[in-house]
């Protein structure tokens, strides 16, 4: 058995034809999922998402796709039996009630009776909609539905799950509750994928993440993996009545020799200076996760008189790996939504 | 998992159409219907109406049997007027919504999501398409079984046939209702496009037995316009023989006998001269009718070939007819309604004898068909194979549908 829960090689799609614009969706994928994690999939408007999460759940026909999904070859259909997916902007018939749409879904899933209807009364309490189970769908609020749509999603208890917007319309009381419905699924062996927009609800939850632009994987992995070269060390540093770049200039000219800014340490770290104005604190950066290299430092600081005001360790938010994913290397200017266009 | 799955989907349609006040008005006024022939009765006088009767020459109980008349009521009425037409209408409208909806976005991301294949799952949407007609012909049909064996004293299980006939005829159109659907999304056009569908079948149906009508009538008169033209043509030679004997004057002839035989010569003469002139009349109206003849025989195969290539609603409605009445069983109100129009056509002359030849015209059935006509006519449908109607309406069928899964089974969504 494969370790990955889908392990996606070269998926590829293009829409449109002879009579249409053709418009290049995906351009050979590679993302692998690991079993038991919670997985983020981010990108901006139009770079993919939604696409490559129906090729998965067979809701769209991949042009090209490798691969596998729980040990399957992608596309196939038994294999979805063991998946629970929650579309975004999903549209449950309104004359159903929430018990009606779990145990319906079940069934679609293969879940026995007996089983579906143990689970729906189960998942209704733990999604929270225990006293609302009897009241027709169209009679729920936009948080109502979603957390019924989580529900559905687990009614086959799957190994799988796979969340579009998962918080799309709900509130931040919904959001807490969801986030712990994810942990818990985590906890308990199952593998969860999340497409959302939401950028600081997924840097709470998630394992890894894969960031998608313009069709492609532009950068997968943990948060740590992902930051770990863009980590670093400030350390703030004040010379009282004396200016403090003369001072800070002096301490380190070990490592910044001739009054240069920037420097590099033994282990290959890069160490800048900013000074702001002679009378105000300089900021001394050090590029590494690690603190050990940075004690040097401080200690030279501390042996030239200056004032260490603060020791900082700096780690990238997700927002700021997603906003240098969507940002054109050569003219600093984000990247226009959607895919690509032709082949 | 299959059976499963298929109970889902056949439940989920069940409540579906539960949750559609259509469904319930088409039921109630079903239940209507039934009520409204259950209050008709027949009996020695004439036709009954819950307490008052009103007397009819034709149907009373000595020329139709209680049995028979609730039949033709089931058939005339409960049958051909209100399942196939009203009923059928509320049923597309009930329904014409069912694959936009099922096709949605949203919707179908989660049905495509589950571990089922798009052509079971499309098929089985289709069925349940055809649930709601299900249920309401065989609601239909148990309570008009039970009046027609309550009222009529006859338990007659071949009442049942209706049930696949209009399940047959409903699904001509809505396989092209879910085509629609499925190619546009959108329930207006689907509605609309299968009336419009539904209306040109009818056009075609009435076109194609107006102009077999009228062939058949072209060819009668061919008939007797052949069969009057032999005649004429040994008239015409033996009135010639006539006169060729009547003007040679006998050698002893007296002046009076000369003056009778060319008397009689002028009259042979006159009388050949009509005789000629008829049988160039004859002649010039069986060119015309042969002529129209080719004309329409040509016109109706064209119709007769477009219509078998598309689904026969009328002729299998026709079906049920073949079914539950037997000829013998429909020839004894035939005779008594010929026998009705003969005597009133006799009163007509004596009163109007003006008058006479449009009415006896109007009761012949149609302008200028005469009832052997419109006997043939009949006879021709009723000779039309159960294979010819129902297979070739099928097929269309068929194929209708393998466009519509090929569409399904291959879109994104």
């Amino acid at each position: 058995m494969t370790d990955f829960a889908i392990d996606l090689k070269d998926v590829d799609k293009l829409y449109g034809g002879v009579f249409s614009r053709r418009v290049h969706a995906l351009r050979g994928v590679d993302m692998r999922v690991g079993r038991g994690e919670i997985f983020g999939l981010l990108g901006p408007n139009g770079a993919g998402k939604s696409t490559l999460v129906k090729i998965l759940m067979t809701v769209i026909r991949a042009t090209r796709a490798m691969g596998t999904v729980l040990g399957r070859p992608v596309g196939n259909k038994p294999t979805l039996a063991r998946v629970g997916y929650l579309p975004e902007h999903h549209r449950f018939p309104d004359y159903l009630t929430g018990r009606q749409v779990i145990e319906f879904y079940g069934a679609m899933s293969g879940v026995s009776r007996h089983e579906r209807r143990k689970r729906a009364a189960e998942l209704l309490d733990f999604v929270g909609m225990g006293k609302w189970a009897d009241t027709r769908v169209r009679g729920y609020s936009k948080g109502m539905r979603q957390r019924v749509g989580i529900a559905q999603t687990l009614v086959n208890s799957p190994d799988l799950v796979i969340w579009d917007e998962p918080t799309d319309g709900v509130d931040p009381v919904g959001r807490r509750d969801i986030r712990q419905m994810t942990v818990e699924l985590k906890r308990k062996g199952t593998t969860v994928m999340l497409n959302s927009h939401l950028l600081s609800e997924l840097e709470m939850v998630c394992d890894r993440v894969a960031i998608l632009v313009q069709g492609k994987v532009s950068s997968q992995g943990t948060i740590d993996e992902l930051t770990v070269h863009r980590q670093r060390y400030e350390i703030e540093v004040s010379a009282g009545d004396s200016h403090v770049d003369a001072g800070v200039r002096k301490a380190l000219a070990g490592w910044l020799p001739d009054g240069a800014l920037e420097g590099r340490l033994e282990g290959g770290q890069t160490l800048k200076a900013n000074f702001d104005s002679p009378h105000l604190p300089a900021l001394i950066t050090v590029s590494t996760a690690d603190a050990q290299p940075v004690q040097p430092i401080i200690d030279a600081l501390r042996n030239a008189r200056l004032t260490v005001r603060a020791v900082k360790p700096i780690r990238p938010s997700l927002e700021d790996l997603f906003m240098e994913a969507v940002t054109d290397p050569v003219t600093g200017r984000t990247l226009a939504p959607g895919a690509k266009e032709g082949a | 998992m299959v059976l499963r799955q298929t109970l889902a989907i056949l439940g989920d349609a069940y409540r579906e159409l539960n949750a559609k006040k259509m469904f319930w008005i088409t039921l109630a006024l079903s239940a209507f219907v039934v009520l409204a022939i259950a209050c008709v009765g027949i009996n020695s006088k004439g036709i009954s109406v819950l307490w008052w009767t009103f007397p009819v020459d034709v149907f009373n109980t000595a020329i139709v049997s209680p049995a028979l008349f609730y039949k033709l009521i089931f058939i005339g009425f409960g049958f051909k007027f209100w399942l196939t037409w009203a009923a059928t209408i509320l049923a597309l409208i009930s329904t014409a919504s069912l694959i936009p909806d099922f096709v949605a976005g949203g919707s179908i991301d989660l049905m495509l999501s589950k571990p089922i294949a798009r052509l079971r799952l499309f098929l089985t949407k289709y069925a349940t398409g055809l649930l709601f007609v299900g249920l309401q012909v065989m609601v239909f049909s148990v309570a008009s079984f039970l009046v027609i064996g309550i009222r009529g004293g006859v338990w007659d299980w071949k009442i049942f046939v209706a049930v696949p006939l209009v399940l047959l005829f409903f699904s001509y159109l809505y396989c092209v209702c879910v085509l629609i659907g499925i190619v546009t999304r959108s329930t207006i056009a689907a509605l609309l496009l299968t009336v419009l569908f539904w209306f040109v079948l009818f056009l075609l149906h009435s076109g194609e037995q107006s102009l077999n009508l009228f062939k058949l009538n072209a060819e009668e008169q061919t008939a007797t316009l052949e069969a009057r033209a032999e005649p004429l043509s040994d008239q015409i030679a033996k009135s010639k023989a006539v006169i060729a004997q009547l003007s040679e004057a006998p050698t002893d002839e007296t002046a009076e006998a000369r003056g009778r035989r060319e008397g009689e010569l002028a009259t042979k003469n006159a009388s050949l001269t009509g005789l000629e002139l008829r049988q160039q009349s004859t002649a010039k109206d069986l060119e015309s009718y042969r002529a129209s003849l080719g004309r329409l025989k040509l016109w109706h195969d064209v119709l007769f070939s477009v219509k078998t290539a598309l689904p026969k609603t009328s002729e299998t409605m026709e079906l049920l007819q073949r079914v539950l009445t037997s000829s013998d069983e429909t020839s004894k109100l035939e005779d008594a309604e010929q026998q009705r129009r003969e005597e009133r056509g006799t009163r007509r002359r004596d009163a109007d004898a003006a008058k006479r030849d449009a009415d006896n015209e109007a009761d012949r059935g149609g302008p200028g068909f005469s009832p052997s006509v419109v006997r043939r006519q009949e006879e021709i449908n009723r000779s039309r194979s159960v294979w010819w109607i129902l297979g070739t309406s099928v097929a269309f069928e068929a194929l209708v549908l393998a466009v519509a899964c090929t569409i399904f089974v291959r879109r994104d969504f």
